[in-house]
This record gives structure tokens, sequence and C-alpha cells, in this order.
């Protein structure tokens, strides 16, 4: 059990830099962000490509932590802005075509295959008891405990976070205070993009990788989100840890091993309990 | 440019008979390659997953993000139903609908507790659970294929060799039209009218008596039955199938699909499902763009998003000015049909005819689905009427439109401009109708109800009681241990400043806002833990302080939507379209012309409601709780957003609202426009009563008007 909690956690990790960036751009544009996956997905394979191509890994990851912020940028500006004045479905739709549309780009691109990525920590595995955990696993971990802590405090503790959760909120008394809520919601689709790119390209580079399946991963990371209510960060991380715990524990049960999908279903079933137990919360009132 | 496609009468039978002769004959047509039907079935399958989505998605509003498994559901349970029980293809449709439709049940009865976006992820969840985990679990998955097809007894009635790309193809079909029928006679129903309501706002849609939760149970339940018997169609079409077929990507292909086709539109659905095989043929053709074929869903998608909003369903509109021949078909009004060389083909032409507006329609408008109820008599005789070219003698399709609203004096309507104003509210009209009084009456002359006292009210029913009523959100008391009555066919006036509960009690009345204790008590029973749409059905009506109206339906479809609670037909009656549910279709139609010339709505009576002006949408707002029969109105600040003359007439209207009987509770902080049109008062401050009393009483207290009214002007209410 101790065993299937130790490596559980780099999924862990993974779910909660999803997680804490689809709460930033819900938080700051009310948009559910369903290209999330694809925009982890992308950087994963550019940062792969340009390790192929001979660039250090250092500079590749900055250059694919960059491309998410210009991803997540794009997918604003061409998908969801337009769709502002329709409705919010149709802007989560729009999110949607944005998904379709990298999933197809990056098939056509790379091949719809599984492919490896490029380690990013230096290879070697740490022993805790029997277990042995690859550098890049705790890797992982490490930079979404600091990249979650980051942003809390600055979405806590400074002005730019108090104008992200404004602009939202109240987009006319934001402007009235002298901040461009279209620049605020830009702001938080680029951080978005960006932690993204993170969480991509670190459980790409321990984990094996097709356009599709990678951009699926964001899934268990919409659940953390809404075990979190989509609206703070501290929630998304502690959905995090409930549900790659949950779907890590799986693997330990030997009946439950046989079984294909069993995390699936378990991440079903969890989501299921969450809506049940949550369910009038989110329901909230229209009026 | 438009003479050259005006045909003549001769011409456009000859362009008709030929594409029926082609639909009809498709598999069989020498110049038709063999991949072009078997593209053409395909375009069968989508275009009936396409058609559940607009059902659930478009109409309802609930975004699926999980339909793919939904589909797959239905075709692994026919595969168990055909390779387990030995069921034949036709009727193992049924195992696929119905295995379909209870997955979609359970599933939107999770998802019933979350509303929006988070549905969009439970379904997500859904769909990725259904291809992580159940198409992928031997058990499910044990008869994947039809080619040992079983023979069971059924098959002995309908044997045929369904796969066969052939026969397949009128199979497919057939199924296909069976679907769009009956999706396009619920639309244009009650329970089409309660889809869109729900869609519009759901509290709205509580508040005229309409049960939000079974609503959308009954979509899911609809949407899923089409899913799983496209499933069936998947599973004989293609003679096997894998889990890919179903995956989440498929899933947000279907999406695409429906928003391509308009996503509301029946026929765009179909239209979009043709695109999308023509586009397949055309890949699967043209070696240059082999490998492209995977990009194209995401980009029409984007394409019907951000370029051509609305989709293939806009398409007709953009082109009918070029096609003036095309634009005279779409007419409801039906030309005379010419017993001509071949009745059969004048007979469905003219069904066709008739039928094409509702087809490609993508909201019912007033007009065009009163011109339905008109038209049809039963479906059967119809139908045998419709096939045969009126040899079998039925009512002749005629389509007609509502009889003209006007029936309002001669020489009132000059006066009134064509305007959607409040300003074109005559109240002595009002009472012209209702029988009382003939002729107009100016406001002045209009019968005034008398004065009701505070003596006078203990011997009156108490319509509306609430007693020490404590309710708030989180640890915020809204209201604290309020107590107040209405009496029958009174006007009480509930006045306070922002923020001292006034919207919070008129919410916990009406059941939107849970009570923490005390008791609230309609025409005599306690309603405390009923939910919402209870409380409409025992004649409680309300207005919004925004205005919730259903933007995207017609003033007279808004008003439709009301009849609700009158309308005693069920949905398989809708479905069927039986007399009965045409019988109460048109009563209530007639129901609500009444209530449009009332409220002297005529001319705007087709506009959709979000192109009318504030005034009158708060006007509509009143009509839709009196369609409801409500005995007692609650109006929360009708007047904000008004401005002095519209606030004026809006005090005759409710004045007008009372002299039916009606009791009304208005909630405002317009002190002047309440103790105008109140019969009682009360004053509310902080969650608490501050004063109570006859209003010409309490209007003139100095205690009120040195605690309340003073402090007011100095918020700035």
């Amino acid at each position: 059990m101790l065993r299937s909690f130790l490596l559980s956690l780099p999924n862990v990790g993974a779910y909660a830099i999803l997680a804490v960036g689809i709460v930033v751009i819900f938080r700051a544009s009310k948009v559910l962000n369903l290209a999330h996956g694809a925009m982890a997905m992308v950087p994963a394979y550019l940062v792969s490509s340009l390790h192929q191509a001979g660039l250090p890994i250092g500079v590749a990851f900055v250059l694919g932590v960059l491309s998410g912020g210009v991803l997540g940028l794009v997918v604003e500006r061409a998908f969801v802005r337009p769709l502002r004045q329709v409705s919010v479905a149709a802007q989560t739709v729009g999110t949607v075509a944005a998904f379709g549309l990298m999933v197809a780009l990056a098939g056509k691109v790379w091949g719809t295959g599984t492919r490896l990525s490029p380690a990013v920590f230096p290879e070697g595995t740490v022993h805790i008891g029997s277990v042995s955990l690859r550098a890049g696993q705790l890797g992982l971990l490490a930079v979404a405990i600091m990249l979650a802590a980051g942003l809390g405090a600055l979405l806590q503790l400074t002005d730019i976070g108090m104008v992200l959760r404004g602009a939202a909120d109240s987009p006319r008394a934001a402007s009235l205070m002298g901040v461009d809520p279209d620049l605020a919601a830009s702001g938080a689709w680029v951080l978005g993009g960006a932690t993204a790119a993170v969480a991509g390209i670190l459980l790409a580079a321990v984990t094996t990788m097709s356009p599709l399946t990678m951009s699926l991963q964001a899934i268990p990371a919409f659940v953390a989100a809404l075990i979190g209510g989509l609206a703070s960060l501290g929630g998304a991380v502690a959905g995090a840890a409930v549900v790659g715990v949950a779907t890590g524990i799986v693997p330990a049960v030997a009946s439950l091993q046989r079984v294909h999908g069993m995390q699936q279903l378990v991440l079903g079933l969890v989501a299921v309990a969450v809506m049940v137990a949550r369910g009038e919360r989110y329901a909230g009132s229209e009026l | 440019m438009s003479a050259s496609v005006h045909l003549s009468r001769a011409g456009k039978r000859l362009a008709f008979l030929s594409l029926l002769a082609i639909v009809l004959w498709l598999p069989y047509l020498p110049f038709v390659p063999y991949s072009v039907v078997g593209n053409v079935n395909v375009a069968a399958e989508y275009a009936l997953v396409a058609v559940s989505l607009v059902v659930l998605v478009g109409w309802v509003g609930q975004i699926s993000l999980g339909h793919a498994a939904l589909v797959g559901v239905g075709a692994y349970i026919t595969g168990l139903a055909m390779g387990g029980l030995h069921v034949g293809f036709p009727v193992s449709l049924l195992w696929g609908a119905a295995g379909g439709m209870v997955v979609a049940v359970v599933l939107g009865a999770v998802a019933l507790r979350v509303r929006g976006l988070y549905l969009a992820v439970a379904t997500l969840i859904f769909g990725w659970v259904g291809q992580e985990f159940l198409f992928r679990q031997a058990w499910f998955t044990r008869h994947s294929s039809v080619t040992a097809a079983p023979v069971g007894k059924w098959d002995t009635i309908f044997y045929w060799n369904w796969p066969d790309r052939k026969v397949f193809y009128y199979a497919a079909w057939a199924t296909v039209a069976l679907a769009v029928y009956l999706m396009a006679n619920l639309r244009d129903s009650k329970t089409g009218r309660a889809f869109f309501a729900v869609r519009g706002s759901e509290a709205a849609a509580a508040s005229v008596g309409i049960d939000v939760v079974r609503t959308k149970l009954a979509a899911f339940a609809v949407s899923g039955l089409l899913a799983g018997a496209a499933g069936t169609l998947i599973l004989v079409g293609q003679q096997a199938v894998t889990p890919e077929a179903f995956s989440v990507d498929k899933s947000l292909f279907f999406l695409a699909v429906a928003v391509v086709g308009g996503l509301s539109s029946l026929g765009g659905a179909v239209a979009a499902s043709l695109l999308f095989a023509f586009i397949n043929e055309a890949f699967f053709r043209v070696r240059a763009l082999e490998g492209w074929l995977t990009v194209v869903p995401a980009v029409l998608l984007a394409a019907a998003l951000l370029l051509y909003r609305g989709g293939l369903a806009r398409l007709p509109d953009d082109v009918a000015p070029w096609l003036r021949s095309a634009r005279r078909r779409l007419d409801p009004v039906l030309e005379p049909v010419v017993v001509g060389f071949n009745r059969v083909a004048d007979g469905l032409a003219a069904w066709l005819r008739a039928h094409a507006n509702r087809l490609r329609g993508r909201l019912p408008t007033g007009e065009r689905s009163a011109a339905v109820v008109v038209k049809r008599a039963g479906p059967v005789t119809t139908l045998l009427s419709r096939l045969t070219g009126g040899l079998v003698r039925a009512p002749r399709p005629v389509v007609r439109t509502e009889p003209p609203l006007d029936l309002v004096p001669p020489g009132v309507a000059e006066e009134q401009g064509p305007g959607a104003s409040i300003t074109a509210l005559p109240v002595g009209r009002l009472a012209a109708d209702t029988g009382s009084v003939t002729g107009v009456l100016p406001f002045d002359k209009m019968p005034r109800q008398p004065v009701v006292m505070a003596a006078d009210r203990d011997e009156r029913r108490v319509v509306l009681g609430v007693e020490s009523l404590t309710a708030g959100f989180g640890g915020l008391v809204a209201n604290d241990a309020l107590s107040l009555t209405v009496c029958d066919g009174e006007v009480v006036g509930l006045i306070g400043p922002n923020g001292s509960g006034k919207t919070t009690l008129l919410n916990a009345v009406t059941g939107f806002v849970p009570v923490t204790a005390g008791r609230i008590e309609l025409f005599g029973q306690d309603v405390t833990d009923l939910p919402p749409h209870h409380r409409a059905q025992l004649g409680l009506g309300r207005t919004f302080q925004r205005v919730r109206l259903f933007g995207q339906l017609s003033l007279f479809d808004n008003l439709l939507v009301a009849t609700h609670q009158h309308n005693p037909t069920g949905i398989l009656s809708h479905l069927a379209v039986t007399p009965g549910s045409l019988a109460a279709e048109a009563e209530a139609r007639r129901q609500v012309q009444r209530v449009v010339r009332l409220l002297d709505l005529r001319d705007v009576a087709h506009t959709p409601v979000r192109d009318l002006p504030l005034a009158v949408q708060r006007i509509v707002e009143l009509g839709r709780a009196l369609v409801t029969g409500a005995k007692l109105v609650l109006l929360d600040e009708p007047a904000s957003g008004l401005d002095a003359t519209e606030t004026a007439r809006l005090v005759e209207l409710i004045r007008y609202v009372r002299s039916l009987g009606v009791a009304v509770l208005v909630v405002e902080h317009d002190v002047k426009m309440v103790s105008d049109v109140s019969d009682y008062l009360y004053v509310l401050e902080r969650g608490r009563l501050l004063a109570e009393g006859p209003a010409f009483l309490v209007a003139m207290d100095e205690a009120v008007i040195a605690a309340y009214l003073g402090r007011t002007a100095g918020a700035g209410a």
C-alpha cells in the first residue's frame, strides 16, 4: 500500500500542476479550459523535437514553457474571446475546437503513435524502502509543490492576484479601477498555458506519450479541480492528491490489477461521489 | 442572376422528382460508386448522433462531451442482444435504444446535481470511463461483430441481408427519417417548449410550473435513446466495432457535427452529417489530402463557431436572396395542389413542402408552430392522404397561420404606433375586452376597486401567509423572523432600502431560497418545503428583478411556455401528435392569444423577446405569470429601469391585474410607485419589519418618513 502510495506521487504532482492551471484560467475568465491537456501535450512534443534537433534539455525546456504561454494566449484570443458575447457554453465549445485542432495537428506533424520524451532531470533513482523512484518523478513532484506554492502566493498576496480574480467577477468594476479586464484574462491564460507546458513536459519525461493520450491526461486534473470547487488553488492541489492516490492505489489491489481501465473507473466513482456530496453547492442558485 | 435559377412550375416539379428518384434509388444507380453508398450510410449514423446532440445540447443546453460512449453502449448492448439472445436487426434497434436511454438517464441523474461547466466535465469523465473501462470488459464486448449473423425467430419475419450496403442504406435512412420526424413533433410541442425554457432560464422555467429536473431527465432519455439506436446502426452497418469507435475524441467529433449543423436545427444536423460524409469521400479520393482528414472536424467546428455562427442551418436564409423560387417554397402557405399526372408525387411534394420549414427550423416561432397545429389531422389519415396524393380523402393539408390577433374595437389601432413601447398599453381597451365595459375608456373613468382597509383584511381569504420566516445565504440572515400576509384580491407593497431583504423574502416565498426557520402558506397549504415548480402549480406567479425571459423565443412562445401546467398531455402523445395533444395545443394558443390581446402586444407577438425594449419585456414577464393562471403574482422591482411614463402605465396595469381577481405582492424601492398601487404596505429594514398598514396611512406616517424615506434618499436608492 505504501509502495503504491509513493508511486502515485508523481501523478499527484502532474495533476496538481494541471489543476492549478485550470483554476487560474477559470478564476480569471470563468471559462473551463477543456483544451488544457492539449496545451500540455504540444509543448511536450516540441521539447522532444527540439532535444532531438540537438538543443540541450534545459534550453528546450525553457522554450517549451514559453511556447505553452504563447499557446494559452492564442487559444484565448482565437477561440475564447470572440465567443465571450455569445455564452459561456460557446466559449467552452471553443476550447473543444482548440483541443481538436491541436490534437489533430500534432498527430499530423509528429504522428499518432506513442513515443518517448527526453528526461528533464538527470537520470538516477532514489530508494525509499523497497520503492525506487526515478529522479524525474521526484522532480515532477517537487516542481508541482513549488509551482502551487508560488502561484498561491502570487494570487493571494500580490496585486496581480487581485486583478486576475476581480476582472472575472466584475469586468466593469475592474475597468473602472484602471484594470484592463481583457489584459487580466490574457495574463491568466498565459500563466495557465505555461504551467500546463511544465506539467506536460515533465510528465512526458517519465511516461510515454501520444497526442491523444497525453491530452486526455488532463481529465483527472479536471476532477481534481472539481473537488476543489474550481475556485481555490489549495482545493485543486488537495483534489489532485485525492485523485492521484485513489487511482494510484488500484494497482496495489491484486484483484483489481487485471481489470482493464480500473483506474478510470475509480476516477469516475470519485467524481460521482464529489458531485453527489457537493452537488448543491455546484448547482448553486441562478438568482 | 435570379432569373437563371427561377424555374417554371414544371421545371421545379421535374427537379424535385429527379431528386426524389435519386434519393430512392441511390444504391442502385449505375453512376454511384460503391464507396459513396458506404459514406452516405455512415452519414446516417452521424446524423442520428447529431440529432441526439441537438436535443440535449441545442435544445436543453446541457453540454455533452461523452456522447460517443452512449453510442458505444448502444452498439455493445445490441451486440449482446444479437449474439446472446438472437435478436435480429430491426428489433435490435430497440435494444440499442433502450440501453442508451437507461445509461443516459443514470448519467443525467448524477449530472443533474451539477450544472453547466460541471456537467460538461461529468460527461467527459463518463466518456473516458466508457473508453477505458466499459468498452474493454470482455463480458460487455463479447459480441462486437455481426459477421456470424444470428438467426432468431424474429429474423424469419424480418430477414434481410442488413449489413449489405445497399440494404443498409434504406434501413439507416429510414431510421434517421423517423427520428427527425419524431423530434420535429417534440420540438413543436409542450415538451419542446419546456426544453427551450430550461435552456433559457431554469429559474424562470420553474416559476411557470415546469419541473426542471424531470425535463432534463426527459431530454437525457430522448437523447440517449437516439444515441443508442445510432450504436445499433453502427454495429450493423460496419459489421464489427472496436472501442476506438467510441473514444473521447469521437465524442468531440460528434459535437463538431452538431455544431456545424447549427446545434439546434434538425435539418442542419442531417446536412452536416452529409457534409462530413462527403469530406470522407473526397479525402478518400484525392491523394493530396491524405492524412489531413483528422484536422477537418476541428477546423469546421472552429469555423462554425467563429466565422459562420449558426452553421449550416443558417445557409438557406443567407442563400435565399439569390434564389427567389426557393424562398417561395419555404413559405408556410401551401400552394393549391393540382391534381395532375401523378397524384402520389403531388401529394408527396406538398407534404415535403409543408415540412421543409419544420426541418430547417432552428426554433419554433409562434407562426410556424401555429401552422403545424392547423394543418394536421390525425397522423394516420394524414399520412395516408399524403402518400396517396389525396386518393384517400382526408383534410387537405392546408397550412394557415393563426387568425390575426386583431380583435380590438375599430378606431383604436390607428392611435397606437407600431412601436413596442409600454405607452401602447390602453387599460380602457383591456376593460373592453373582458366584456364588462364596452368602448374605449380613458384611465380616469376606469372603475376603481375600493381601497382595502386594514379592518377589512381580517374577513378576506389569506392567499399568502408568511410566519416568522428566517432566510439568508451562508451566515448572512437576510430575513429575520418576518411575518406578512397577502389577502385575496389586494395589492400589497413591500418596500425597503437596498439590502433590506425584500428580494430574499420573495425568493423564499417562491422556493428559490431555502428557509432556515418559519413557515410559508399558499392558499391555505403549507409550502415551506415544496420546490418552486410545485408552488407555481398551486397558483403562484412571479417576475424577476433582472428580467428572465426565454430570449431566443418569440413573445408569443414565451407566453405559450406558461401554459405548461394546464396542458395535461405527455411526451408520448407529443411524439405521435395525437389528436388529444393537438387539441390541448390549440387551447393553449387560444389562451395566449387572449392574453396577447389583453396586453396589447399583437404587433410584436412574433418578435424574439430579446429584441424588445425593457418596458415591454417587463410586461411580457407579468403576462407570462398571468398565463399560468396564477392567483397571486409576486413582482420583483417591476419599475426598475422604467421611466416615469412607463411606470405610470405599469401602475395601471397592476390595478388591472387586481381587477381580474389576482392578488399582487409588489417588491420595490420606488416608494411613490408602491404607495400609488398598493392597498396595504409593509416596510422592511435590515430583514425586519419596520411598519405595516394601509398604504395611505403608512405613506403619511411620520416615523416611517423620518426613519425610512429619508434614509432611502440618502442611500441614493
